[in-house]
């Protein structure tokens, strides 16, 4: 049997619709990011003196060291990382999907609880735990007497991110054992091939392909952090750090130099996304799991060392959530925490920063509202209207993915912030923002979805009668729902924890809870911080609560 | 209420490649009418052309007198039902069948006695409440036909209804189905590539290869007077064995020293080209077994004990394997080994050109349109 083509589209004016759609969508696109990337571009190739096109800017990036170095940290900053999360998250993975862990599903929630976390809070909780003054430093060094080894700088990157981003790959690889059919397994079995040489010539093979995107996830969320090295490296700068201070800096901020370390930053990613892409096309298979592995129950010090493996990791990388909960109960002085505890912080919050927590839910409501609508249309365009059009769609609103939110930021910034599109310190540049960088979230879930469900459903529809509007709303949108929500649970929390974008694109009147809790931070007032951190960190599990609630699922796939 | 459908000339055409060539066949009025063929032969294709999810490239696809081309798929008054059901997920038995209803503006009471009446039809009044994951395959298929019917639709589609149910259940459909028709008399086209359960459902047969229509007619006729070579090995089981005509056509020769005397030919189909050699197509009943000399000679490979019947797979001494049935003994089967001799019965077998493209039977009843 021949796959039946894409429906016959019937009727001109449904066709209209659609691509009066996609053409807007596209024009949308090409202003507020095609446009403002290569204002970027052109900004980064034309000599500061001259006013002519010139390299001197790539020139002056790569022949300084104290500039080149920041991209050597930054790679091996992001290569370390993706390693150490890759060793960390793929022994827990196997050992979640094939041992009978107790408590696995709270596991698996506070392991989606970090993901969807923002490493800033991480880090400075990791710093409040073991920087130079922090809890447990002091409290060893005064009363066992031992000094540990500083936590700033390379290391202290390393673990914040690390410990946050090994969830990411842990999720997908979740999901691959899912998928994978256990009778590929016994079937090994049967065939004699057992223990590590079962491991490695077909449960590797079959999980290397979501590893990989695991890791290039890892890759692209670590390459662009700004804010953990801003934190926790001091003197270690890596190139957002650079961006940012050439573009935010007090003094000498230079825009074209900025632009072009953003150019290089873009190209970097751009590079590891296309290897990515490019191997997984080639390294495609499709499971269907019709007999999913089942976890079984170890016994003696396999099931210890499997259960320890697991509490360990997951433990450790909520460490920081935990404190920052803890010292926003704690009594403070000013800045400084003293024995007892209290809502001080709390009410500090509020009364201080309450704009910054009503600025956060309704501009991140607003962009949330955009989004689905737009994820809706543009998945629908992309899976069932398949065209050149609807192709170049597809790439261009996924695109943002692989750049850096500081990167988007800028470039926002420097094409709209004159006439006659003055769009710099207004609301409507935040949310244009969020909507650019997560609406990905939105259309890849609910594309996914719309894969899945096969096109005689919406013929059904048809032949009985029903109009193509009504055919789109009544079965096709019903249908693709919890796909939608999925992807928009995810695109909100990611906006609410975003920082990199806003914190150029902010101003007094647009500040989020994440700015207010960075510039708490950067102040020293850590008690107002953990309380609006808390207050994030609620949201995001009420969110999740909620997600699971409405759908009836016990997980989040990415 | 229910209409013929016309087929003329109908081309399909995916940019450069021809799926259908041009295809007439006419369907009768409140008919069980099957495509029937090979995957790939353009069946389903030609299905969803009627259905308004293909474009014609040529000729006309005609409801009655009304050319219906260009008519959107849910203004052609058709009810379909597709290989996977296509049930709405995230509605009710009850509001699935009543889908189609509501788009046409049928008042809430006489949509809701046609829903209850059209479950009863179909035997799943007690799930009218359930959401589809609820349901079994064979109750989902319920539901698909049920919806498809209960517009009252000139007429059912069905795109290998049964392909996803399994063995038992598949009959038991399918003899639902056929009653469910027979009631509310839709003329109806099915699809399948199942020629057993094309026999047990159809009125009549379009037997198809590579878009083109071999041979429309009764199950009955197409199995015992096939138009021609493929659809006698399509259906059912076929030995094709060379022999040629002797005597002025009324015997064939198998070579060697057996000839068998032959009165079915139809003189008229012959053509001088033919020459004597032609193709006979022998089912496995069609032979009779003898350990007597005289006959086609072979030697017995192996032996199938089926119950009623025993299949022997016999090696002729030309080379060729072929297949035969007989009745069961009481005694042992015919050992491995055996020396057989094998005879025809002339007046069941089929003749067929040289080529297999045409029957030299009389008797060969076909209704396709040249």
């Amino acid at each position: 049997m021949p796959r039946p083509r894409p429906a016959r589209r019937s009727g001109g004016i449904q066709r209209d619709v659609w691509l009066g759609f996609t053409l807007a969508a596209i024009a949308l696109y090409a202003l507020f990011l095609i446009y403002p990337l290569v204002t970027l571009l052109s900004k980064s190739v034309v000599d500061p003196a001259t006013g002519g096109l010139s390299l001197s800017y790539f020139t002056k990036f790569f022949s300084r060291k104290m500039y080149y170095t920041a991209l050597l940290n930054s790679l091996l900053v992001t290569s370390g990382v993706t390693l150490l999360c890759v060793l960390l998250a793929t022994p827990l993975a196997y050992i979640m999907a094939t041992v009978r862990i107790r408590f696995k599903p709270a596991l698996e929630i506070l392991i989606l609880i970090s993901s969807m976390s923002a490493p800033f809070i991480g880090a400075y909780s990791w710093i409040m735990l073991f920087g130079r003054s922090g809890a447990v430093t002091v409290w060893l060094r005064d009363l066992v007497g031992i000094t540990i080894p500083d936590i700033y700088g390379l290391p202290g990157i390393l673990l914040v991110l690390s410990m946050q981003l090994y969830s990411l790959v842990y999720m997908y690889l979740a999901g691959a054992f899912k998928s994978m059919d256990n009778s590929l397994i016994e079937a090994a079995e049967s065939l004699g091939c057992t223990g590590l040489a079962k491991m490695r010539r077909i449960v590797l093979p079959l999980l290397l392909p979501t590893l990989l995107a695991g890791a290039l996830m890892v890759f692209m969320r670590a390459f662009a952090d700004f804010g953990t090295p801003q934190l926790i490296g001091e003197g270690f700068r890596t190139v957002p750090v650079l961006v940012y201070t050439q573009f935010m800096g007090e003094v000498g901020t230079d825009d074209g130099f900025a632009a072009a370390i953003s150019i290089v930053i873009v190209v970097v990613t751009t590079a590891a996304f296309l290897v990515q892409k490019l191997y997984a096309t080639r390294k495609q298979f499709t499971m269907s799991a019709l007999h999913p592995i089942q976890p079984k129950a170890a016994r003696g010090a396999k099931n210890v060392l499997a259960h320890l493996y697991c509490y360990v990791l997951v433990g450790i990388a909520m460490l920081p959530q935990f404190y920052v909960l803890y010292t926003s109960f704690q009594k403070t002085n000013g800045k400084i925490f003293v024995p007892g505890y209290s809502l001080q912080s709390y009410a500090d919050a509020f009364r201080q920063l309450g704009k910054s927590i009503w600025n956060t839910y309704w501009l991140a409501l607003v962009a949330i509202a955009v989004i689905v609508v737009l994820g809706i249309l543009i998945s629908y365009v992309v899976v069932r209207r398949r065209s050149v059009l609807a192709s170049s769609l597809d790439i261009t609103s996924m695109f943002p993915q692989t750049v850096a939110g500081a990167i988007i930021g800028i470039a926002l910034l420097v094409s709209f912030n004159h006439r006659p599109l003055l769009l710099s310190g207004t609301a409507f540049i935040m949310i244009l923002s969020f909507v650019i960088r997560r609406l990905p979230y939105t259309v890849r879930a609910s594309a996914a979805t719309l894969q899945q469900m096969s096109i005689s459903v919406e013929e059904a529809a048809i032949s009985l009668g029903a109009s193509t509007m009504k055919t789109f709303f009544r079965v096709t949108v019903p249908m693709m729902l919890p796909g939608v929500l999925a992807g928009a649970i995810i695109s909100w929390i990611m906006i609410i924890t975003e920082l990199a974008t806003s914190i150029i694109l902010y101003t007094g009147n647009t500040q989020t809870m994440t700015l207010a809790i960075y510039s708490q931070i950067t102040r020293g007032n850590y008690g107002i911080a953990a309380a609006l951190s808390s207050i994030l960190t609620l949201t995001t599990v009420l969110s999740l609560v909620l997600f699971f609630r409405l759908t009836g699922k016990r997980e989040l796939t990415l | 209420m229910s209409v013929c459908i016309h087929f003329r000339n109908v081309v399909k055409r995916y940019d450069d490649l021809t799926i259908i060539p041009g295809l007439s066949l006419s369907v009768k009025e409140g008919e069980f009418f099957t495509l029937l063929g090979p995957s790939g032969c353009g069946k389903t294709t030609l299905l969803r052309m009627v259905a308004g999810f293909n474009t014609i490239e040529g000729g006309d696809i005609a409801f009655n007198d009304e050319i219906i081309n260009d008519v959107p798929p849910g203004r052609r008054n058709i009810g379909m039902v597709f290989q996977n059901y296509a049930i709405f997920p995230h509605m009710t038995v009850r509001q699935n069948v009543a889908f189609g209803l509501g788009n046409r503006h049928v008042p809430k009471e006489e949509s809701g006695r046609l829903v209850e009446q059209m479950l009863n039809t179909v035997k799943i009044r007690e799930l009218a409440a359930r959401m589809p994951d609820k349901l079994s395959g064979g109750q989902q298929q319920r539901v698909a036909l049920a919806r498809a019917i209960v517009i009252r639709p000139a007429v059912l589609l069905m795109d290998e209804p049964l392909s996803n149910l399994d063995a038992k259940l598949r009959i038991d459909m399918r003899n639902a189905i056929k009653s469910i028709q027979r009631e509310v008399g839709i003329t109806t086209l099915y699809v399948t590539h199942d020629q057993e359960e094309a026999m047990a459902i159809s009125d009549r047969i379009a037997v198809m290869n590579a878009g083109v229509i071999q041979h429309v007619g009764t199950p009955r006729s197409i199995y015992q007077r096939p138009a021609n070579l493929f659809v006698a090995s399509f259906i059912g089981r076929s030995n094709v064995l060379d022999a040629t005509l002797v005597d002025g056509g009324a015997a064939l020769c198998f070579g060697g020293d057996y000839t068998a005397p032959f009165a079915g030919l139809d003189a008229a189909a012959c053509r001088d080209e033919d020459g004597g050699a032609v193709k006979v197509s022998v089912r496995p009943e069609e032979f009779a077994l003898s350990t007597q000399p005289g006959g086609i000679p072979g030697t017995v490979q192996s032996s199938v004990f089926m119950g009623l019947n025993t299949t022997y797979f016999i090696a002729l001494d030309g080379g060729q394997t072929v297949e035969a049935i007989e009745e069961s003994s009481a005694s042992d089967a015919l050992a491995d080994g055996t020396r057989v001799y094998l005879h025809i019965k002339p007046d069941k077998v089929n003749l067929f050109c040289a080529d297999g493209s045409r029957s030299l039977t009389r008797g060969v009843q076909n209704d396709a349109q040249a």
